[in-house]
């Protein structure tokens, strides 16, 4: 690899207490990349999510996103679209949007504004107001429309409709950039597969493979989605 | 709407195929430009690279050649096209003789069965 | 990025603390206005049933605004404890705290946002109070007593000496420290709380609040009892004879300034630990 990988972990470990969330966990993964983290719940998904994000901190082991530690100076090139909520939803969203183009340099309104207007959202209105499906697109919307160097979704698609679906996943694709690397944690595997360049199996906070997705089908003939049905059998 | 693949077999194949059989056919014009990376990953609900990937596999077949920073563009070239269309042919083909063999049929049969099925549909 | 983090911090504070406030206003001019019908109802003649009446309500209203004042501070209070819980342990601190700024800044930003409110509301509920003690010791006919300022700057005298507008800063300054010190306990029980807790967090955060404030007075009546034990040796041995020529003006500067040293040292030591446990146990559900 010619270039600084975009996220680094050497032997990240979390612990919660007695609970492994994360161990032992390394990888490289490169730019221009859409990345799929797939595991069954509790695998540890959502913590090595976190840790990347800043919202938690390592037991033990480095984590390095673009040559660089965790910290403020990740946080601006990391979009993170967690499974929650995360607005104030006494703003409008008008001023959610003015609040991520004032904290995030790389937060591009003119797309923001093209892609509310698509999908016939008022920006006026309040997000209390708005239904639980459209809260998720504006999240969405505010993610993607900054330039960053790392997107971190998580199960972006769980709980949507299919034509809601299609939509997150084109914007996904449309947003691709070779300088910028999109992991994307989710179970729904067949609903992604198409999507994804490579993909990490994590199971019980371990890294269990991680390859390439046309490798698998061309190697074992299988998708992914059976392949993972293999690996994972209970 | 996304373009259905089978997802056991390399999608980068399958992109291949169907813009190797859209050129055969025409829909694609020789010398034509080719839709983007971008614009065939969307529609197609593919990644990306893997449409960068089939275009090129194509063209490594000299069936399409990209043209510094101006894109991609179909070959000019005849014969290229000609000789996609009797690899595609050849290979329905013998599908279609594997097929019939796996149902019971002698080759005699089967071309006496097209034979027939030919002049029905053009009566 | 602080400021921006301020100016989000103030405004949301702000947009409430600021309707609640007129409404703390309306409520005491009410009050005042009901203060001052009832002290004047005697000269009238409207029978006495009326009278009594009248008087019952007026004095309901009286009980109810002061009531209001009170509640008032309580509620900015709340306010206070709940911008900063909801920004940084609600699903909103999904969002905060990946935003590209250190934990320090969060915190000061709402440091400095809470004092600032805080103090607007101290005043006011000041402002309220003076109102309605002037209605209720103005002479008959007169609605407001106007002396009522001098009057009380002279119950102060005998502590404050000459000193005047000296002493006053120093008083509010004193003030505003340990205000400050307030809202870094508020801080601190939160995030220990929330931290600590993985239900019922808020309940925690308030049982850690009055833990927290317990634990600094027992230290600071520790101090108290040290530094008396000191300095009655130091005067038994005659090294304090310098202290028969401080002025009580002058006592009441260093008490003053001691006090604000140490709600001082207070403040900052709680905002370090807030910062410490925010930056590496954060882990939000």
């Amino acid at each position: 690899m010619t270039e600084a990988p975009i996220l680094e972990c050497r032997g990240l470990t979390k612990t919660y207490g007695s609970h492994r969330g994360l161990e032992d966990f390394s990888v490289a993964l490169p730019a221009g990349r859409i990345i799929g983290l797939l595991g069954p719940n509790g695998s540890g998904k959502t913590t090595l999510i976190k840790l990347c994000a800043g919202l938690l901190r390592p037991t033990s082991g480095q984590l390095y996103i673009d040559g660089m530690p965790v910290g403020p100076d990740t946080k601006s090139i990391v979009s993170y679209l967690p499974e929650r909520i995360c607005f104030d939803v006494s703003m409008t969203v008008e001023g959610v949007m003015a609040y991520y183009k004032d904290f995030f340099a790389d937060f591009d309104e003119q797309r923001a504004k093209v892609m509310l207007e698509k999908l016939n959202i008022d920006t006026a209105r309040k997000i209390k107001e708005l239904s639980k499906g459209t809260r998720e697109k504006v999240q969405l919307v505010l993610v993607m429309s900054r330039r960053a160097k790392l997107y971190l979704l998580d199960e972006p698609i769980g709980g949507v409709d299919p034509a809601t679906r299609d939509y997150i996943l084109s914007t996904i694709i449309s947003n691709y950039s070779p300088d910028s690397s999109v992991i994307i944690s989710t179970h729904l595997i067949s609903d992604v597969e198409n999507i994804l360049d490579e993909f990490m199996f994590i199971n019980e906070g371990k890294l269990i493979l991680y390859n390439n997705c046309d490798n698998v089908r061309r190697e074992l003939g299988k998708s992914l989605d059976r392949f993972f049905r293999e690996v994972f059998r209970c | 709407m996304p373009w259905d693949f089978d997802t056991s077999v390399p999608v980068y194949l399958q992109i291949a195929e169907t813009v190797r059989r859209r050129i055969v056919s025409g829909e694609y014009e020789r010398g034509s430009q080719l839709p983007s990376v971008r614009d065939l990953a969307v529609k197609a609900a593919v990644n990306p690279n893997t449409v960068q990937r089939a275009f090129m596999c194509l063209e490594n077949d000299g069936l399409i050649e990209t043209r510094g920073t101006m894109g991609r563009y179909v070959t000019d070239s005849l014969e290229s096209v000609e000789a996609a269309r009797e690899t595609l042919a050849q290979d329905t083909i013998g599908a279609f003789c594997r097929r019939m063999e796996a149902l019971g049929y002698t080759g005699e049969d089967t071309i006496e069965l097209l034979k027939k099925t030919y002049e029905g549909e053009t009566k | 990025m602080l400021r921006k983090l301020f100016k989000y911090d103030f405004k949301g504070m702000g947009r409430l603390i600021v309707p609640i406030s007129l409404l703390a206003i309306a409520v005491a001019l009410a009050g005042s206005a009901a203060l001052f019908g009832m002290k004047n109802i005697s000269g009238t003649d409207i029978g006495s049933v009326t009278e009594f009446a009248l008087t019952a309500i007026l004095s309901i209203i009286v009980i109810t605004s002061v009531l209001a004042i009170v509640a008032y501070s309580v509620l900015c209070f709340v306010v206070i404890f709940a911008r900063f819980y909801k920004n940084f342990f609600s699903d909103e601190g999904y969002l905060t705290f990946t935003l590209p700024v250190t934990t320090r800044q969060l915190m000061l930003s709402k440091l400095f946002a809470s004092v600032l409110w805080w103090i607007a509301a101290v005043i006011i509920t000041a402002v309220l109070a003076v109102l309605m003690f002037s209605v209720s010791s103005a002479p008959a006919g007169a609605f407001l007593n106007v002396n009522i300022l001098t009057d009380m700057w002279k119950m102060f005298s005998p502590l404050t000496g000459e000193a005047g507008v000296g002493m006053l800063i120093m008083t509010a300054v004193c003030a505003v420290v340990q205000w400050t010190c307030m809202i870094c306990t508020v801080f601190l029980a939160i995030t220990i709380g929330s931290t600590v807790a993985r239900k019922g967090k808020v309940i925690a955060s308030v049982g850690f609040y009055f833990a927290i404030n317990s634990a600094v007075e027992i230290v600071f009546v520790i101090l108290a009892t040290v530094c008396g034990v000191v300095l009655e040796n130091l005067d038994a041995a005659g090294s304090l004879a310098w202290l028969d020529n401080w002025t009580p003006e002058g006592f009441m500067y260093g008490l003053l300034g001691t006090i604000a040293i140490l709600y001082g040292v207070t403040a900052v030591i709680q905002l370090v630990i807030t910062n410490s446990i925010l930056k590496k146990r954060l882990n939000l559900s």
